[in-house]
């Protein structure tokens, strides 16, 4: 088997949404010595990229998008590990989670699985997560990005205060501040100074692909 | 005729057999027996755990046998009374009546000459809950939006003690999130009835909880469920698993979800306190293919809520499933295409309680015009559900032979008398076009909005007796 043979079983997995044979590929690719990056760069990229446009264009759902989105995350957990710090293939951090006093997870989930999938760094803090925790982990994990969600409308005011809490710590500069949600909206994410809003998934990441390009 | 009977409609038809039913009963018995469920709420695991459920303190999961179920089930009344603040305006859960409940609980309000949308306040609780008050087929009023001028440490008690002073009906509050949150209000609603032993018997104030699918009930809602239940506070259990998201992707998958949620919240009650009352619930949906977005207009959504109907009929208790509210951004025509087909096919299965007249964007969005659409459209669906009578009266077989072939019945006693019956539109009238041009081409949306603001300046609803209304300043002021 040739490496544009195992390059193909891993687009295949991920464009059959299928993560034991993007496992397999993977695996494949790291036993026959390929350079990690050229398995994900010539497979894995171009395969979900292009799973993306099909869900531009409705030929696929979001269960579609979930499923390839696993599937690449599985390949990429095997395969990352292997690729030297300096030559980093993620887009930047961006840390994620459901604000405090709201243990709604699932959109979180949602938008945290595409951004993984499309390139970049996640750190998912889960849900109920404290203004503080938000901030702390930001820098921490030095996120250029921080994402916050909240289903209720009795919760979404701590998505100001995470970007209240930058603000009086002189650091709102240093990241952006996206918010989703189903009662918020781009009207509500104006009001509060957030950075963008995340109508639904697929913008939250196109969302994230330009706050991650701000300097 | 009582404002109950305004709402009695013809005996539910089955869309489901009792094999089918079981089925789906049997699925969510096993499901709260080997998988359980996760309650965050410490009172009301340690109540299931009296009781004889098995609760594993690390992981917060609670797993009920199913003779354990059924025997807490049995406790619950299988019919109650939702009480106005008056008796006139007491709405029998029999099996035979339907209520609409206005929507809740928005957080902005449509201008409709802007095309935009602006917070809400407590100043649009206080026109909704009088517009609400008028409306003839309007049963139960919800607090329909955030107060965003009021403090959310006080703006669901403040929000509540508006709607109390500006409607005598019944009313259903929606977003209590604490235990402290619920208290405050059986204070309140204990001052409009007299005491906190009377409204153990009049159910003058019920209460929304929702569960967190799947499989999880939250802290703060489920320990306010247990102070409902305390003070007897019908509970209504609105589970939202939404298929393909929340819940299964098939209609009997998500049932059985549901399912589970609503006997662990009514068992968590029951064990908490036997005989406390409570409504099988939900607003179930089907998620957007698309985005995930919960999708309240499809029809997916009315199968899955005749579906949760059928199985309050099998456990035999009060039904408050499914509801209208369509999920278009904005109010209008598509709200009201949607809203029209949701509302019928429910009140033939026998939901008894329907949530949401007037709200939009997946209840978000309040809007005065579409308060009107949907109320017309209520008014419409629940009179075209009517008993069909079959009395000697009603066959007229004398009158019939009296006026013969070819005269009319216009002039007829039993006409003048029975033509009282025939529903009439509240929001337009039969004129012709010529009058329709004469009165400037109004668009039904606007004309709607202007006999909104027209009721909301001059319908003036009971007033609260003065001593009760500083009671509830009171308890406000001290939460």
């Amino acid at each position: 088997m040739d490496e544009k043979e195992v390059q193909k079983d891993l687009a295949d997995a991920i464009l059959s949404y299928d993560s034991v044979a993007a496992e397999k590929a993977a695996k494949a690719a790291i036993k026959m010595g390929m350079d990690p990056l050229n398995a994900i760069e010539k497979g894995l990229s171009p395969a979900i990229e292009d799973v993306g446009d099909k869900f531009e264009k409705m030929e696929i759902y979001l269960p579609e998008l979930m499923l390839a989105a696993d599937a690449m995350r599985t390949a990429m957990s095997l395969l990352l590990p292997l690729i030297p710090k300096d030559k980093a293939v993620s887009k930047g951090t961006v840390v994620i989670g459901t604000v405090q006093g709201d243990i709604h997870e699932i959109g979180k989930n949602i938008v945290s699985n595409m951004l993984m999938a499309s390139g970049f760094n996640v750190e998912d803090l889960g849900v109920d997560v404290k203004t503080a925790t938000f901030v702390e982990e930001a820098q921490k994990a030095n996120a250029k990005i921080i994402g916050a969600s909240a289903l209720m409308s009795s919760t979404i005011g701590s998505q100001k205060d995470i970007i209240d809490y930058l603000t009086s710590m002189k650091i709102r500069k240093k990241h952006a501040v996206m918010v989703g949600g189903g009662p918020t909206t781009g009207q509500w994410s104006k009001e509060i100074g957030a950075d963008g809003w995340g109508e639904d998934a697929a913008t939250t990441v196109k969302l994230a692909n330009k706050l991650i390009k701000r300097k | 005729m009582s404002f109950a009977d305004r709402f009695r409609v013809m005996e539910p038809k089955d869309f489901m057999n009792d094999s089918d039913r079981k089925k789906i009963h049997d699925a969510a018995l096993n499901v709260l027996e080997t998988t359980g469920i996760k309650v965050h709420s410490s009172v009301a695991r340690e109540s299931l755990k009296r009781a004889g459920a098995v609760v594993d303190e690390d992981t917060n999961v609670v797993k009920c046998p199913a003779d354990l179920v059924g025997a807490l089930l049995k406790k619950i009344p299988s019919k109650i009374v939702l009480a106005g603040r008056t008796e006139e305006y007491d709405l029998p859960l029999d099996r035979r009546h339907q209520y609409h409940t206005t929507d809740g609980c928005g957080i902005s309000v449509w201008n409709d000459e802007t095309k935009t949308r602006r917070k809400s306040t407590l100043e649009d609780i206080r026109k909704t809950a009088v517009l609400g008050d008028w409306m003839p087929y309007l049963s139960i009023y919800e607090p329909m939006v955030v107060a965003h001028d009021i403090s959310s440490k006080s703006h669901v008690l403040k929000g509540l003690e508006t709607a109390m002073e500006n409607t005598t009906k019944h009313i259903e509050t929606e977003s209590t999130t604490t235990p402290e949150e619920a208290r405050a209000q059986v204070e309140m609603a204990a001052a409009v009835v007299g005491s906190k032993d009377e409204l153990k018997e009049r159910h003058y104030l019920s209460a929304m909880v929702c569960t967190v699918s799947p499989l999880i009930l939250d802290e703060g809602a489920t320990d306010a469920a247990m102070v409902w239940a305390e003070n007897h506070v019908p509970v209504h259990i609105t589970g939202m698993a939404s298929m393909g998201l929340t819940g299964p992707a098939t209609i009997a998958g998500s049932l059985v979800v549901n399912h589970v949620e609503t006997m662990a919240l009514a068992c968590a009650m029951q064990a908490h306190e036997p005989g406390s009352p409570l409504l099988y619930g939900s607003v179930q949906s089907s998620m957007d293919p698309k985005t995930g977005a919960y999708n309240s207009g499809s029809p997916e959504t009315i199968l899955i809520s005749i579906g949760n109907v059928e199985m309050a009929k099998f456990l035999d208790l009060p039904c408050s499933a499914g509801g209208i509210g369509g999920s278009s951004r904005i109010p209008g025509l598509r709200v009201s295409i949607e809203n029209s087909v949701l509302c019928s096919p429910l009140i033939t299965a026998g939901s008894e309680v329907m949530n949401g007249i007037g709200l939009a964007d997946g209840s978000t969005l309040l809007s005065y015009e579409q308060m009107m659409l949907d109320h017309e459209i209520v008014g419409l669906a629940i009179n075209s559900q009517k008993d069909i009578e079959v009395s000697d009266e009603a066959i007229s077989l004398d009158l019939i032979k009296k006026v013969g072939i070819g005269r009319n019945y216009l002039s007829e006693m039993h006409t003048l008398k029975r033509v009282r019956e025939f529903y009439l539109p509240t929001l337009w009238d039969m004129s012709s076009f010529e009058s329709w041009v004469e009165g400037g081409k109004k668009d039904l949306f606007a004309a709607a909005g202007e006999k909104a603001e027209k009721i909301i300046s001059s319908h003036m609803p009971e007033k609260l007796d003065a001593s009760v209304s500083n009671k509830l300043k009171q308890i406000v002021k001290d939460f």
